[in-house]
């Protein structure tokens, strides 16, 4: 998606002081996205969202219950007319959660970028510029290139942006490949 | 006579391997300097809200550098001036 800056994936929402995924109390998965609101929007973030789940399913663990933790009065307001836009399409009731954002604490290594540490060459390359595992979360590059191999963005998208990501021409060819090769 | 040329080759050659090794090692120290103050301003956690603007015009040149050299991807180095933050939790 255009504008994504920089993705995390963490806990949030309850009241457990720094929990772990093993030891997780009564906090929510969930990930945080940055993004740049001249190239894209809010609202255009939150259709993704809804999109992306069943927004009249119920959430049997608050672990993986579905949730907007809106950062202000503008985002509130937002995400309550898209809920009651839904509802009203839908003719259910949505039970996603809206309430105020808390403390994000940041998952564990292991989990963050999961589809790009899966492909063992990309990752080599951005380990070579950040060795840094904080500084590779936080690489806007590395999180775009995550989000084309776990299956967003087209084709002509990536080719548009593909010089600027940081790869070699192996490493360049090689996501193009894949990003073609599933159809997009 | 011939000692002695020999010498000066020795010494020649052990100058110019010595001259190498510096000019690499600066090389080196230079591309850490360029990487230290690049990834600091973009990617660092400490910089985050990102800066954007708040580049000076000396850390736009090591920014460059840095992108030229390969140092860091030229995305990491085109930052906006204000991101906005979103949160959400999907089963």
């Amino acid at each position: 998606m255009a504008g994504v800056i920089r993705t995390r994936v963490g806990y949030s929402g309850g009241a457990k002081a720094n929990p772990t995924y093993k030891s997780l109390g009564d906090h929510t998965e969930t990930i945080q996205i940055d993004f740049d609101p001249t190239k894209t929007t809010y609202e255009q973030i939150l259709n993704v969202f809804w999109n992306s789940h069943d927004p009249s399913g119920w959430s049997f663990a608050k672990q993986y219950r579905n949730v907007i933790f809106y950062h202000s009065e503008e985002q509130r307001r937002s995400a309550e007319k898209t809920r009651d836009r839904i509802a009203a399409q839908t003719g259910k009731k949505v039970r996603t959660d809206i309430e105020p954002v808390s403390t994000f604490y940041v998952a564990e290594d292991y989990h963050q970028k999961f589809r790009l540490q899966q492909d063992s060459v990309i990752t080599a390359e951005y380990d070579a510029i950040y060795p840094d595992i904080k500084n590779f979360v936080d690489s806007t590059a590395v999180s775009r290139v995550n989000g084309y191999l776990g299956g967003y963005g087209t084709s002509a998208q990536l080719r548009k942006e593909i010089k600027s990501l940081g790869l070699s021409e192996t490493g360049q060819k090689r996501l193009l490949e894949y990003v073609v090769g599933s159809g997009r | 006579m011939k000692r002695s040329t020999g010498r000066w080759t020795v010494f020649t050659i052990f100058f110019l391997a010595m001259s190498v090794i510096a000019l690499a090692g600066a090389g080196l120290y230079a591309d850490a300097l360029v990487r230290k103050t690049a990834v600091k301003k973009t990617v660092s956690s400490d910089s985050c809200p990102l800066p954007g603007a708040d580049f000076s015009k000396k850390e736009r040149k090591t920014m460059a550098t840095a992108v030229q050299k390969g140092i860091i991807p030229p995305i990491d180095s085109a930052l906006p001036v204000r991101v906005e933050t979103v949160t959400f939790g999907l089963g």
